[in-house]
């Protein structure tokens, strides 16, 4: 053996465990002082037991409360319900979306997210309206049917708003499994003799099936964490285990029950989400030399007749709450329609009742989200780039550490932050806050969507660039970055929808000046000025929807540009 | 790295292994190999999948670091050079060419990292593009072309930098069967003409026949023999390459004292066999090649080994047949040329008497790897 080439090895493999680490840094500090840090601060509080010394007897007195296990039942039922309903929408629309075309097709793919990153409040605005005893929906089944149906403050209200919000997410996650399906694997089906629906039986749905399954799992965990739509939605009679754990907060000032009941919601959360990681590591991937499928048109034909009435459906169940909301913008109480309500929105005085000016809310959104996106993107990016690059084996862990945020209460880690923020993080500038916050929360999605992108990339492309006289750095900007570039502003568009909707955080620690467009809502709301609170909701969801669509013109023009790979 | 002063100043062009390792946890993928490549020589690496012949490659390109070993390209150590400043072309078994750029950009990339002219570039990719006959196809994109086309701007894309070694990782092998013998040619007939230092890894030991000046064949990570394709093919050092470089018969036999028994070839005294007088005590074993079993000989036919056989099944194949026999119940195969393939197309299921001459007999070592083919 050549002594020097052992060091060499050593010097690039330590080269390489050193990029790793750096590139690790960002990710660590965000996820460490503004998600671990505060998350530990609030759930210790469950251990404490009077004075300093720890104990689990406050966990051992909740889990044999009739009180509490009745209401883990519940909140584990209308979960399971909602997970339900969003896979009968997002199956077909998923289906829609990898198998056909129809006019419009862009326009929907680009706004499909819009649901998932729209404020509960902004939701709940709408389904009041919608499904209110003298809302449309009921009208028209009194016009038709004769009767009204009681939908608001039943569990079939918070059903319907959670398959609302995670039906759409469902559907991208089988419409991702449908396009990884080779078509030549069902064409070879067909050609060995099997009927159509034999090929759905036996290669189709076994291929779309884990995608289905992540998917539902994914919306159980997102339902089983619901907190302002049950609260607004279902009325007193219903609450869940987040709906406890804010009142115990914010209502009766009880910290250390609230903490071991978010300990236990957090343990249950995690425990699904190892399930949803595990679905997804099993999910095959497809061959290399592997042929898009075509879309097929939506033709004016009676084989087809289901999918137009189910557009139609699609259409009411999204576009129906949507609309409502910008019908009640534009009513006029006094007969007609008038713009009145978005002067108000628009202006930017004081109000007694508002706080803030509500012109002042819509330009901290974008500030923050602008903020929120590219913290998030910066260390989410590092973060897969480690990961996926020089990390592989430890990509469970790493992963599953980095999902965190989605599965601890959004109250506790508020309240965690709203402690810490007056202890160690004092030092973070008031300006951020409520930014960094934001990019904790939306950093999973961003892990979640550059994952595949990157992992797309053929390393063997690096390669080539290399034995063609690039450096590492120099392949990166030339075949990394270009190929993921696509992803890249597909991350950033949903971190800043993400952070755009966010209400429960926001209005925790929001000092009076920094009001965001859904508090603003909550705000209009409060003050009895429910066209005010519909304009507002319209302004944000236009925001939003535009900044997708934005986003999604310029993948696509990146795509064409530069050929990239995968849609995330 | 510190050289030995004498090591530059005999700068020798080519590529040289030096005891090359590789291990990938407890495997050892390419285990002590050590090889020189002569300036403009083309060496062809054969050997089963899993055999080390992509590591191999990739060890000389940089892309992966040797456990121990160095590699020396034009008489410089790069051992411890990555891989863009080894000036290596690599032409990789998918071809990897870049999604996101032009066939031109692809072609052109490597110059550019070169930091030529823009002119030059310009001016470089068109001949490589004529080169490989695809000029008309400067502005598609890789994933607008056929397997083939995909195939001539890797190779293009490889050469336009003017590198010292080429490398070619399986590169025909995501090819159709009729294409893949055309651009082997082609492929041969660049290389011939830029002179240029290559090697070629491949699973197709009929492949690196063809094309190479020499063949190196490879098992479990060790070079098993390197040589000519004809020394590779007429005089096997190992059962291994002897099962992996064309067709044999391997014909078993047992020396006892002064006798040797072949079976349903008969007994022989050992002074009577030319050749197996260093022979060792105990079970021996000969490969035949197909052409050297001789059908029905004539009493004139040089002497050897006879037995007798039934013809079981004739492989019509053109200038040259293959004819399955069965010898005492073991298949023997044995090449018939021209003409004397319809007559014995003839004789299916028919007895035939076989012979091996003395001189095409090819004693093995006492095996120690095992014949692919057996």
């Amino acid at each position: 053996m050549k002594p020097g080439a052992g060091r060499a090895w050593a010097g690039e493999h330590g080269r390489r465990q050193r990029l790793a680490v750096l590139l690790l840094l960002p990710a660590a500090a965000l996820l460490g002082a503004v998600f671990y840090l505060p998350v530990g601060i609030a759930l210790v509080q469950g251990f404490r037991d009077g004075g300093a010394s720890l104990s689990l007897a406050r966990f051992v007195s909740l889990v044999t409360d009739p009180y509490i296990l009745r209401l883990v039942r519940f909140t584990a039922w209308q979960a399971f319900l909602s997970a339900l309903l969003s896979v009968a929408i997002g199956v077909p629309l998923g289906y829609l979306l990898a198998n056909r075309s129809f006019p419009g097709k862009r326009l929907v793919s680009s706004l499909v997210m819009v649901p998932f990153v729209m404020p509960a409040i902004t939701v709940a605005l709408g389904f009041l309206v919608m499904y209110g005893t003298n809302g449309w929906f009921n009208e028209a089944l009194q016009a038709v049917f004769g009767f009204k149906a009681q939908v608001l403050h039943t569990l079939w209200a918070i059903v319907l708003a959670h398959a609302f919000y995670n039906g759409p997410l469902v559907a991208r996650m089988t419409q991702g499994a449908w396009e990884r399906l080779d078509p030549a694997l069902e064409e070879s089906a067909r050609t060995l003799g099997a009927s159509p629906l034999a090929v759905l039986r036996d290669v189709t749905l076994p291929a779309v099936a884990p995608g289905v399954v992540s998917g539902a799992v994914l919306a159980f965990i997102y339902c089983f964490m619901s907190f302002p739509i049950v609260l607004s939605l279902g009325g007193a009679r219903y609450s869940t285990l987040e709906v406890e754990v804010f009142t115990l907060m914010r209502v009766l000032l009880d910290y250390e029950t609230a903490a071991a009941l978010a300990a236990i919601q957090a343990g249950v959360s995690l425990l699904f989400a190892y399930v949803f990681l595990r679905l997804e590591g099993r999910a095959p991937s497809p061959f290399a030399s592997f042929r898009a499928r075509r879309p097929r048109p939506l033709a004016a034909k009676p084989g087809d007749l289901w999918l137009w009435l189910l557009i139609a459906l699609l259409l009411v169940f999204f576009g129906g709450p949507l609309m409502s909301i910008v019908f009640d913008s534009v009513r006029d109480p006094r007969g007609g329609f008038t713009l009145a309500a978005y002067g108000r929105v628009g202006s930017s005085g004081r109000d007694f009742h508002l706080g803030a000016p509500p012109l002042a809310a819509i330009q901290n959104s974008l500030r923050f989200a602008a903020v929120a996106a590219a913290i998030a993107l910066a260390a989410g990016a590092a973060f897969v780039y480690a990961v996926v690059r020089f990390l592989k084996r430890r990509l469970p862990l790493l992963e599953t550490l980095s999902l965190a945020p989605i599965a601890v209460s959004s109250v506790a880690l508020a309240y965690g932050l709203s402690v810490a923020f007056r202890g160690p993080l004092e030092i973070v500038p008031q300006e951020l806050r409520i930014p960094l916050t934001h990019a904790v929360l939306a950093f999973p999605f961003v892990v979640r969507a550059l994952r595949p992108v990157l992992e797309g990339v053929d390393g063997r492309l690096v390669e080539a660039a290399r034995t063609l006289g690039a450096g590492r750095w120099r392949a990166f900007f030339d075949v990394e970055l270009p190929m993921a570039l696509t992803g890249l502003v597909v991350a950033f568009a949903l971190s800043f929808g993400l952070s755009m909707s966010e209400t429960t955080a926001t209005l925790m620690l929001a000092r009076p000046e920094q009001v965001t467009m859904p508090v603003s809502v909550y705000r209009f709301l409060a003050a009895r000025d429910f066209a005010g609170a519909s304009a507002m909701a319209v302004v944000l969801m236009i925001v939003t929807g535009g900044v997708f669509i934005i986003a999604e013109a310029l993948a696509g023009w990146v795509r064409r540009r530069h050929g990239g790979t995968i849609d995330a | 790295m510190r050289r030995a002063a004498g090591e530059e100043s005999g700068v020798r062009s080519g590529v040289e292994l030096r005891g090359l390792t590789k291990r990938f946890g407890s495997v050892a993928a390419v285990d002590g190999v050590s090889l020189s490549v002569a300036g403009g020589e083309l060496l062809a690496v054969v050997g089963p999948s899993g055999c080390g012949k992509t590591t191999l490659l990739r060890l000389v390109a940089g892309l992966e670091q040797p456990d121990a070993g160095s590699v020396l390209i034009d008489g410089r150590d790069v051992t411890a050079m990555p891989p863009e400043r080894r000036d290596v072309g690599f032409v990789f078994q998918q071809f990897a060419l870049f999604p996101n750029m032009t066939v031109a950009g692809n072609v052109e990339y490597g110059l550019k990292r070169k930091g030529a002219s823009r002119k030059e570039r310009a001016r470089r990719v068109e001949e490589m593009l004529d080169m490989v006959g695809l000029a008309e196809l400067a502005h598609r994109r890789p994933d607008q072309l056929s397997a083939g086309q995909q195939q001539r701007v890797a190779l293009a894309r490889a050469l336009a930098p003017r590198p010292k070694t080429l490398l070619l990782d399986e590169p025909l092998s995501a090819l159709d069967a009729a294409i893949r013998v055309r651009l082997r040619d082609e492929l041969r007939e660049a290389q011939r003409r830029l002179g240029i230092t290559t090697i070629l890894v491949t699973h197709d030991q009929e492949e690196a026949l063809a094309v190479a000046d020499r063949v190196a064949v490879m098992n479990g990570g060790r070079l098993e023999q390197v040589g000519t394709p004809w020394e590779l093919y007429d005089r096997p050092r190992t059962p291994f390459v002897a099962g992996f470089i064309g067709r044999g018969n391997f014909l078993d036999a047992r020396v006892a004292g002064s006798a040797i028994d072949f079976g349903p070839f008969g007994r022989l005294e050992k002074a009577s066999v030319p050749g197996a007088a260093a022979l060792p005590e105990g079970p021996v074993q000969a490969l035949v090649r197909p052409e050297a079993v001789l059908l029905d000989p004539a009493e004139h036919d040089e002497a050897g080994l006879t037995a007798s056989a039934v013809v079981e099944d004739v492989i019509f194949g053109g200038e040259r047949s293959l004819v399955k026999l069965l010898v005492d119940g073991r298949t023997w195969t044995a090449a018939v040329f021209g003409g004397a393939t319809q007559e014995v197309l003839a004789r299916r299921g028919r007895p035939v008497t076989v012979r091996v001459p003395f001189a095409a007999l090819r004693w093995m070592p006492p095996a120690s790897g095992t014949s692919p083919r057996s």
